[in-house]
């Protein structure tokens, strides 16, 4: 890992004016269900998916395509420890974000007179810490494969394409295309239920294994890929 | 870290790293083989469990039960809610719920129009443990009772759950407000919400 | 004694269409300032690509004190500026300095000062230390761009085009660096298309053309005359005696290189030192007939690939 680009790549995330709008919007607009329904607990906040693709979005293509990867690759910086640091600082980035809606709802509650039930607002973090860590894995690989902000687009129709796969896995009672939809689409939101955990349910292992394949997978092949990436402004691969 | 010195036939400073910038992860791709392979594993063992016909509570039962890998296909081709019915044996509501709903022609006709149904039934009492499949719904629905009826879309929208049996008017009512509120709330399938 | 070889190097593109390298072989020494010239598209920036380890060769090899250039001990003592400055824009000029100074893994304590030092070396005020970089004119990016890459005193340094934008007394300020850079022992390679300044820096300067090395030239490094002025007198005028040549000469600040009535061939700096010996010559009473500047050197090598047929 390396700090530097940690702490670079998180100021950049936070002092870019368009981010810094969504993710308002988003907190404001899910502290509304808590509002009105303050006994509901924690889980009516929902999942921090939309906030973790908002910080992860361009977090690789952008350096990419703005020209200053060349300037951080001159220096003794290895391509693993860049990727690694990304996804780590955009990890760090969502997880503040969401200990930050915690907080708020909590205040709405106490405000609400609602009881806070700290156990849901523990597996409410640790639910989405997890989420988190995972899509900031994938969008580290969609990243590393397309400039700008080309790894939400890459994300969509990699969504988009799972459901045509699993609807003609169904339509022509294709087993194989059913059930690849169903590990795509489950690959790209990884996370892991830990509820079962708190009640006395055996550890879903295939989630769990799902889970951390899906999260070393997507590190691997991004770092696999920025290792191959040629930076140059001859190259065609830039 | 000494400072650099600018005499030029001094050697690299102590603790230079040396090694390519480009050096593939061994480690990493070594653990993320051996994860693959745990998954593929998992999911051969997983889809061993699972009855191809999913087995009725009662011969009485009205009622179509899909197995979850082809009710979550026919959700996702014909756009219906799924209908989980959380049940175990050894439960008495579960009991009451099936003859009053599901054994009863209409209902299950009704039923199966507007939803895709698919039964879970608990074994953890009569075998020890339950499939894999069985466990993973349960967490995921986070069912800690039965019956509890559970509404959903694959992977779009938040699934009403139903817990208890307080009626067949009751339950039926619930469940056709659970399948509305899913209509509205589902605007965007490409992004679950799992939020109660 | 290792300094950079390159053996074979062949690059090519776009599945073998583009070859942007085909074979250059050379030698840069330890200390040494080495120039890489050439018209547009000949391979330089394909080359200072491979030298830093940004591009992988197709053939041959290439090290760097022993290492391959992408090599985290060849990174460790190198700085690079690149051609096209695009700089992290939302930082500050202090916060640019320090990130690369801490990417480097440079001391952390001497950070502050080091980076303010920095700044200084460069001509930056301390005003545009706290500006956001999108808001620099491109001199001051050229000169922070310089300030990055001249960090930590790197053993090498790699400069594609360092002068590109950069005012006169910027240009005056780059090759007082320069001299510090090479006064300390620290290896060079240049790729600019100003010949005059590749001329007074450069010990060895290499043509590149095609993406072979058509020629190399061994310079003076230091010299501070890069031009050639040639003066006709009237052929049926009076004889000019040398040393009015030569007094005149050192008025305005340039050398007498020859005599060969009704010619003399001088060497100045640039065109206002060529504009002043004439001055100079005129008040001392010298008839001119003709003024002529030569062609420098390494100009010469664009104008003799071009007679050969070849795009300048």
């Amino acid at each position: 890992m390396s700090l530097p680009i940690i702490l670079a790549t998180l100021r950049q995330r936070f002092t870019s004016p368009m981010r810094i709008v969504i993710l308002i919007t988003v907190i404001w607009m899910s502290m509304i269900p808590v509002i009105l329904s303050p006994g509901s607990g924690f889980s009516i906040l929902g999942d921090c998916y939309f906030l973790a693709l908002t910080i992860a979005a361009g977090m690789i293509g952008q350096d990419v395509s703005s020209g200053t990867l060349q300037l951080v690759f001159a220096r003794p910086v290895t391509r693993a420890q860049y990727v690694f640091s990304k996804w780590a600082a955009v990890t760090l980035g969502t997880w503040c974000v969401i200990a930050l809606e915690c907080v708020l709802a909590g205040i709405v509650m106490l405000v609400r007179g609602a009881p806070v039930p700290w156990g849901g607002a523990a597996l409410y973090l640790a639910n989405n810490a997890l989420l988190a860590l995972g899509t900031a894995a994938v969008m580290a690989l969609f990243s590393a494969l397309v400039p700008g902000l080309g790894d939400l687009g890459l994300l969509f129709l990699a969504f988009l394409s799972s459901q045509v796969i699993g609807g003609i896995g169904s339509f022509r009672n294709w087993r194989l295309a059913m059930r690849a939809a169903e590990e795509l689409q489950r690959s790209l939101k990884p996370e892991i239920e830990l509820w079962s955990l708190t009640h006395g349910h055996p550890i879903p292992w295939s989630m769990v294994v799902a889970y951390f394949s899906t999260v070393a997978l997507c590190l691997a092949i991004a770092i696999l890929l920025m290792n191959r990436k040629e930076l140059s402004y001859a190259s065609s691969g830039v | 870290m000494p400072p650099r010195a600018s005499d030029p036939g001094e050697v690299r400073p102590p603790r230079a790293r040396t090694g390519s910038t480009r050096r593939d992860p061994a480690i990493l791709l070594a653990v993320t083989i051996v994860l693959l392979a745990l998954r593929v594993a998992l999911h051969v063992q997983e889809n061993r469990a699972q009855p191809a016909v999913p087995p009725s509570a009662a011969v009485s039962d009205k009622v179509q039960w899909r197995s979850l890998e082809s009710g979550v296909a026919e959700a996702r081709t014909t756009g219906k809610p799924i209908l989980y019915d959380f049940t175990a044996d050894w439960c008495a509501p579960c009991r009451l719920m099936q003859r009053e709903i599901f054994a009863d022609a209409a209902a299950a006709a009704d039923l199966e129009r507007r939803f895709v149904p698919i039964r879970v039934l608990d074994r953890a009492r009569e075998d020890g443990r339950n499939p894999s499949w069985v466990d993973s719904l349960q967490a995921r629905y986070r069912v800690g009772a039965f019956p509890t009826l559970v509404v959903a879309q694959p992977y779009a929208g938040a699934p009403v759950i139903i817990e208890g049996y307080l009626g067949r008017d009751y339950t039926l009512d619930r469940i056709e407000d659970a399948r509305r509120s899913l209509r509205v709330r589902t605007m965007m399938p490409a992004l679950p919400d799992r939020g109660r | 004694m290792d300094g950079i070889r390159i053996e074979g190097l062949t690059k090519t593109f776009r599945a073998g269409q583009v070859r942007a390298l085909d074979g250059v072989t050379l030698e840069i020494a330890p200390g040494e300032v080495f120039g890489i010239i050439g018209p547009n598209g000949a391979g330089k920036t394909t080359l200072l690509g491979c030298l830093l380890g940004f591009l992988r060769p197709d053939a041959g090899h290439i090290s760097v004190d022993g290492h391959e250039p992408d090599d985290l001990v060849v990174r460790s003592m190198s700085g690079y500026l690149p051609e096209r400055l695009t700089l992290d824009r939302w930082m500050t000029g202090r916060d640019f300095l320090a990130y690369h100074h801490a990417l480097a893994r440079l001391s952390a304590p001497a950070r502050a000062s080091e980076v303010a030092t920095s700044l200084a070396r460069v001509g930056l005020e301390p005003e545009a230390a706290t500006r956001p970089i999108r808001r620099y004119s491109r001199g001051m990016l050229q000169r922070l761009g310089l300030a990055q890459a001249l960090l930590g005193q790197p053993r090498y340094v790699f400069l594609d085009e360092p002068a590109s934008g950069v005012d006169p007394a910027g240009v005056v300020l780059f090759r007082r660096l320069l001299g510090e850079v090479k006064s300390r022992g620290a290896t060079v390679v240049l790729n600019s298309h100003q010949l005059d300044q590749v001329e007074r820096v450069c010990d060895r300067v290499a043509f590149v053309k095609q993406g072979r090395v058509e020629a190399m030239e061994t310079l003076h490094a230091g010299a501070t005359m890069a031009r050639v002025l040639r003066i006709r007198c009237p052929a049926d005028g009076i004889v000019v005696a040398r040393e009015v040549l030569e007094r005149a000469a050192v008025r305005a600040g340039a050398e007498l290189r020859e005599v060969a009535p009704p010619l003399a061939r001088f060497a100045v700096a640039d065109d206002s030192g060529a504009a002043r010996l004439v001055r100079e010559l005129v008040a001392a009473g010298v008839p001119l007939a003709e003024v002529t500047p030569e062609e420098g050197r390494l100009e010469r090598l664009f104008l003799e690939d071009e007679a050969r047929g070849g795009p300048a």
